[in-house]
């Protein structure tokens, strides 16, 4: 062989190796994440109810459980999915139909500029506008921080399936003599239920996964859930402020809380997936 | 039934207009907040090093050292996460069997799902020991005895941020018309040199990539305040704890009623976040689309 074949063969080897090498990686990170969430998050989660019901235990004693938090999530991600796509779906309608309309634009940059906006930054302006004037945190102010949060995605989403139809359905609409609302209320949006219920999926998966929007604006009551408008907490919120602490039984709860929560994601990222076939993140 | 629809479509109208509500609400709110503190300071209070709230009056609110910290971590991390995603894109388009290929996509289809606090977590108990037993802190005078540094947040951050960037290179790397990979292939090259041309073609989209990496780098708030150590360094040693604007505000914004001007510096900083976030964001997406644009071009 010549040389400078040798050469190419031994470069194309160094090349594989190296990407391969960060393909690795990946898969590594990725299984050492699920497997330390199993390992250390299991214990705590095969308490069984009363992880899921009870409060945190003292400082440096019982375990305990996650209860009146899950309850907090659940409720909170609940509030934001519904007022999310409660905005988004129609803004993503408008989006799609009336493109090019002044109205229409003006939601394509605020769309763009909430989507941008770093979450902490939509929790102080919550905390700025609810929490200040209602004088504490509540359930309600982390709702709809979350809610903003979500927002941008299930619009986006709406979007992208209705732009996604073929144009040949619009003009059957249309020859039946629809006019272009009717045709978007009547034909396109009901045909294309999957697509607005995939992008409420994910308005509501995001809600769940984020943490930063809710730490001025929950409070932080871990011990029982108090009601809407009373201080409140998440998962997200428990794992944040109990992963630093030196009490080992706290710990344990928030790896416990590490697990519940990836468990929620990933089957609201899975039904996603099913329901869409293929989702753009 | 017109009337109906008609009504609807009020409905839709009206709904979108409070959307556009929203966004104008988190502008307006975060400038009239921070516009005290930005008069008092003017531009120091981006360029002073010094932050000191419980000075006595109104305190001293200069954000040089977080924003430097904000600037760095967003660098490192969007350099980890362009690497590997170029790197395991080319791999996966190169050289990796089907079944392996598949493994790729499920694990990264599994990160983008995980909830960030989840890698902060995994960050403060797996990656932050790590670099303590490394010994990593002993390269630096301040090293961090925790392990939780400027390193450790921008690796966390790189990690999480993976999936995202190789998602949009994955989809220019795809959109190359077929033509040039038959054309590649049918000159003999080998892996390597598909990749340097292939790459070549769809480098505006990296860089796209990037870009949109760091708009989000720069506003990630749990991975970073669990990860890096909170404290007023200048952060040129990577293994020191540094500060970030978010992890600023996330450590300082519950207190902030205390002091006369915290609340409204703190305003300001997450101002200044949503405009970088922002201004980058944009920048990268308004790449990717012509990118795109550009490839189906070449492609007809």
């Amino acid at each position: 062989m010549k040389p400078r074949s040798i050469r190419r063969k031994l470069a194309d080897r160094a090349v594989h190796l190296l990407t391969a090498a960060s393909a690795l990686a990946i898969l590594g990170v990725v299984g050492h994440i699920l497997l330390s969430a199993v390992v250390e998050g299991l214990p705590a989660l095969l308490l069984g109810a009363s992880f899921l019901l009870e409060p945190p235990g003292p400082p440096g004693g019982d375990v305990g459980g996650v209860g009146p938090s899950l309850a907090g999530t659940l409720v909170t991600v609940a509030i934001a999915t519904l007022a999310s796509a409660a905005l988004g779906i129609p803004a993503g309608v408008m989006l799609s139909e009336e493109r090019g309309s002044p109205l229409a634009k003006a939601a394509e940059k605020a769309v763009e500029l909430i989507a941008e906006s770093p979450s902490i930054v939509v929790g102080l302006v919550v905390f700025t506008l609810l929490v200040v004037p209602m004088r504490r945190p509540s359930a309600l102010a982390a709702a709809v921080s979350l809610g903003v949060v979500a927002l941008p995605y299930v619009a986006a989403q709406v979007r992208e399936s209705l732009a996604a139809i073929p144009l040949a359905y619009r003009e059957a609409a249309f020859s039946l003599g629809l006019r272009k609302w009717e045709a978007v209320f009547l034909v396109l949006l009901p045909m294309n239920a999957r697509g607005v219920a995939t992008a409420v999926l994910l308005g509501s998966m995001r809600a769940l996964g984020e943490t930063a929007p809710v730490l001025f604006t929950a409070g932080a009551a871990f011990h029982a859930f108090y009601g809407i408008d009373k201080p409140s907490s998440t998962l997200s919120l428990l794992i944040f402020l109990f992963a630093g602490t030196p009490y080992e039984n706290w710990r344990r709860l928030a790896w416990g809380a590490v697990l519940l929560l990836t468990l929620l994601s990933a089957s609201l990222a899975f039904a996603t997936r099913r329901l869409a076939g293929r989702v753009r993140m | 039934m017109r009337k109906s629809i008609d009504a609807i479509y009020l409905a839709v109208a009206s709904t979108t207009a409070i959307v556009v509500a929203v966004a104008a609400t988190i502008v307006l709110a975060l400038s009239m907040e921070s516009a005290d503190v930005l008069a008092r300071e003017g531009l120091s209070f981006v360029l002073s090093p010094l932050w000191s709230p419980s000075e006595e009056g109104y305190g001293s609110y200069g954000i040089a050292l977080p924003l430097a910290g904000t600037l760095v971590v967003g660098a490192l991390a969007t350099s980890i996460a362009v690497a590997l995603s170029v790197a395991t894109v080319v791999y996966l388009h190169e050289y990796a069997p089907r079944q392996v290929r598949e493994a790729v996509s499920v694990a990264m289809f599994a990160m983008a799902a995980l909830p960030t606090v989840v890698f902060g977590m995994w960050g403060l108990s797996a990656v932050a020991p790590l670099v303590r037993e490394a010994g990593l802190g002993a390269l630096c005078a301040r090293g961090s005895p925790t392990g939780q540094s400027v390193f450790t947040a921008a690796l966390v951050v790189g990690l999480m941020l993976t999936p995202y960037a190789s998602s949009v290179v994955s989809a220019a790397y795809d959109a190359v018309p077929f033509t040039y990979v038959e054309a590649l292939h049918s000159l003999g090259a080998l892996g390597f040199e598909r990749a340097r041309v292939l790459l070549g073609m769809v480098k505006r989209s990296v860089a796209a990539a990037a870009l949109l990496s760091f708009g989000r780098a720069v506003g990630e708030t749990t991975i970073v305040a669990l990860t890096i150590g909170s404290a007023f360094n200048p952060p040129l040693c990577p293994f020191e704890p540094a500060h970030t604007v978010s992890s600023l505000i996330a450590s300082q914004y519950g207190n902030a009623f205390l002091y006369p001007g915290l609340t409204s510096a703190l305003s300001a900083a997450a101002l200044l976040l949503l405009a970088t976030s922002a201004v980058t964001t944009t920048l990268g997406s308004r790449i990717a689309r012509a990118a795109a644009v550009a490839a189906r071009g070449e492609g007809a």
